[in-house]
């Protein structure tokens, strides 16, 4: 039962009302709805895990209405969702992944100091709040590009860097740093680190972009960008499964929601400021496509441990059975000793990691047909007792780093969602 | 304080301030967008917590959303916002006061000779009718700061007070925010008008002074 794909919260909001009641949604008015089935890509089950009935008639309505020109309807399903984005946990990590993102890194100018790092994320909390309900920022140099809110979050990290530049390194706990060295690594220096992150996601790519835009321009004079990294998977709506570009179905197993406080949240054991917060570990991983593609199918599914068209374990027929790892034919184990979920699998909730991965498809080089992979976003309580293993023990013993290599590593410790009238940062910064 | 002129000299200047007001001159609050955000809740909120308790007469209809102040080091500045008359008579705005500028001033843009577009003061100040709301925007109406001697920085907070025809305030808080639109270049003395405008230093080796009052 502990690994078998299971609901995860939802932050949707589903009560009807606009966008003033969208920003004033209590934590516990958010519906926990079983969207496991839709992560997992079970077909049909997705559009109730969603909520996307609530969305399609209730959430919002007044806020597209107001902020679209025609006032007319909205052209997808997700268009007006609002998703809350004061809570104890910050939006975008439990939320069933959008079809966009972008993960973007900045450092802190130095000589900014404290007073920096609060100002940055005032305004942060000022637009993240105002961009999750589709309006304009203050001062919007490009206001029509505001709404349909379409499931916009924007989640905030602190990288080690900007504790330090702040003076307040004493403060950060033991896993804002760098990751150990992994053999696998193969890691550039432009893909590394950051003081300060936004993840940002949507199900429109326009509103997504117009987003990180108002990011950077409230940090003008505050921190530069470092690094940008752009992904998609599949839109919330679809029925199908988030695959990877190596063609696998991606994501299958996570924690389940009773299992978040101690897979993903940080408790009372954690430092004060980030309580309700979690962290982020950040992999771009490229894929090997060219190779992996010269593999047969049957190798491929011996690799992972699982088919590739349905995404079901070896050991069994539809993706959301639980692999049976001690499962022998002719004396050989069903599922390989180098097979992938073999190594990444763990048992108990305070080991597991919720990943919410993206692909990205970028320019080939010379004589390659894809420079693509995996943005491998991983939320955990702590990357070191959770993350760090796991990774050990794949970079050891799984057969998929053949075709796969680390080459961005960034750490982040993500702040715990505001409460009305709260910065982002409030206990560290403010 | 007798009207000024300040006049954009470039028509790329001029240009862009005439994207931001969309339609010469015209400040009616017709975006859509900007009258959701008056109504919503948090971080919106303008208006000082409490002070709509206290205050009296025309201030006590007046409702202030949006606030915001474009960060500047010093010299002048512009705050924009969106000012509500939640009462069933006029309310006329006439001028307001803040601890960081020594003299504030109700501002207009308006379509200079030549198409360039230009602000100027609006001395009689601005009426919002009963159940109306105004606009104070980039390129168009706004409230300006002059003779600014402390930096004003982005992500921080400005104070100011608005008074009313008839004696009555509201004070405002306002996010102070980066902004890069509606700019506008200036060449003191080289308009007919009388550019007295305090707290306007022109930089040294420039053909103007850059001043985005909005
Ligand atoms: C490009 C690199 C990677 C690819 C293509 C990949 C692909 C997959 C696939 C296809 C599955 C099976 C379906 C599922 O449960 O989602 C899976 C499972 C999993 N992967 Fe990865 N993965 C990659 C890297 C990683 C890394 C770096 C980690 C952690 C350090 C990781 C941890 C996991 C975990 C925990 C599971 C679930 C295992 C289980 O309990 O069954 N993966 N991965
Ligand atoms: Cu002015």
């Amino acid at each position: 039962m502990a690994r078998h794909p299971a609901p995860l919260p939802l932050d949707e909001q589903t009560v009807p009302g606009g966008a003033a009641e969208a920003s004033s949604a209590a934590p516990s008015r958010r519906s926990f709805l079983g969207v496991g089935a839709a992560l997992a890509g079970g077909a049909g089950a997705g559009l109730v895990g969603y909520g996307l009935g609530n969305s399609q008639t209730g959430v919002a309505p007044s806020a597209v209405a107001a902020a679209s020109s025609e006032g007319a309807a909205p052209d997808a399903p997700w268009a007006g969702s609002v998703i809350p984005f004061i809570g104890a946990h910050q939006a975008g990590i439990s939320t069933p992944p959008q079809a966009h993102a972008t993960f973007v890194a900045l450092n802190l100018t130095p000589g900014v100091g404290q007073d920096g790092l609060r100002r940055l994320l005032r305004q942060w909390t000022n637009d993240a709040s105002r961009l999750q309900r589709g309006i304009p920022v203050l001062g919007d140099p490009q206001p029509d590009l505001a709404s349909p809110p379409s499931r916009l979050t924007i989640t905030v990290g602190l990288g080690r860097g900007a504790l330090v530049e702040a003076g307040l390194a004493d403060r950060a706990p033991g896993w804002l740093a760098p990751l150990p060295a992994f053999s696998v690594d193969r890691l550039e220096p432009r893909w590394a680190d950051g003081d300060v992150l936004a993840q940002v996601c949507a199900e429109d790519p326009i509103i997504l972009a117009h987003a990180v835009r108002a990011l950077l321009l409230s940090a003008t004079g505050i921190a530069a960008v470092h690094w940008m990294q752009r992904g998609f998977r599949r839109p919330v709506t679809s029925t199908s499964a988030m695959r990877n570009l190596m063609g696998q179905v991606d994501g299958t197993v996570q924690p389940v929601a009773a299992e978040l406080e101690q897979s993903v949240w940080i408790g009372a054991d954690g430092p004060d400021w980030l309580r309700g917060g979690t962290s982020l570990v950040l992999r771009r991983i490229r894929m090997d496509l060219d190779t992996w593609d010269a593999l047969d199918p049957q190798a491929k599914e011996q690799v992972i441990g699982r088919r590739m068209t349905s995404g079901a374990p070896l050991t069994g027929t539809k993706e959301t059975d639980v692999p049976d790892l001690a499962a022998t034919r002719d004396g050989l184990p069903v599922i390989p000793e180098f097979a992938h979920i073999r190594h990444a699998a763990v048992t108990t909730a305070g080991q597991k990691i919720l990943r919410r991965p993206y692909n990205f498809d970028d320019t080939p080089a010379a004589g390659s047909s894809a420079e693509a992979g995996l943005l491998f976003a991983a939320f955990q309580a702590d990357p070191v007792r959770q993350f760090v293993p796991m990774q050990q023990r794949l970079a050891a013993g799984d057969l998929l780093n053949f075709w796969t290599t680390p080459i961005g590593s960034a750490v982040f410790a993500i702040l715990p969602g505001p409460a009305e009238g709260e910065i982002l940062g409030q206990a560290l910064v403010g | 304080m007798s009207n000024h002129t300040i006049r954009a000299v470039t028509a790329l200047a001029a240009l862009s301030v005439a994207l931001g007001l969309g339609a010469c001159g015209t400040t009616t609050a017709t975006n859509p967008v900007g009258a959701a955000a008056s109504t919503a809740a948090g971080t919106a909120a303008s208006t000082a917590p409490g002070s709509a308790a206290k205050a009296t007469g025309q201030a006590a209809s007046a409702q202030v959303a949006d606030a915001w102040v474009k960060a500047v080091d010093t010299g002048m500045t512009g705050a924009f916002f969106v000012l509500k008359n939640t009462g069933s008579t006029p309310i006329h705005l006439l001028s307001a006061s803040s601890p960081i500028s020594p003299m504030m001033q109700m501002h207009e843009t308006v379509m200079g000779t030549g198409g360039a577009m230009a602000m100027q003061e609006k001395p009689g100040g601005f009426t919002i009718p009963a159940g109306g709301s105004h606009e104070f925007k980039a390129g168009g109406d706004h409230v300006m700061f002059m003779g600014v001697s402390t930096a004003v920085k982005s992500g921080t907070t400005v104070t100011f007070t608005l008074a009313f025809e008839d004696g009555s305030t509201l004070p405002v808080t306002a996010e102070v925010r980066t902004f890069t639109g509606a700019k506008e270049t200036y060449v003191p003395g080289a308009t007919t008008g009388t550019n007295s405008m305090p707290g306007m230093t022109p930089t040294p080796g420039t053909s103007g002074t850059t001043a985005s009052h909005g």
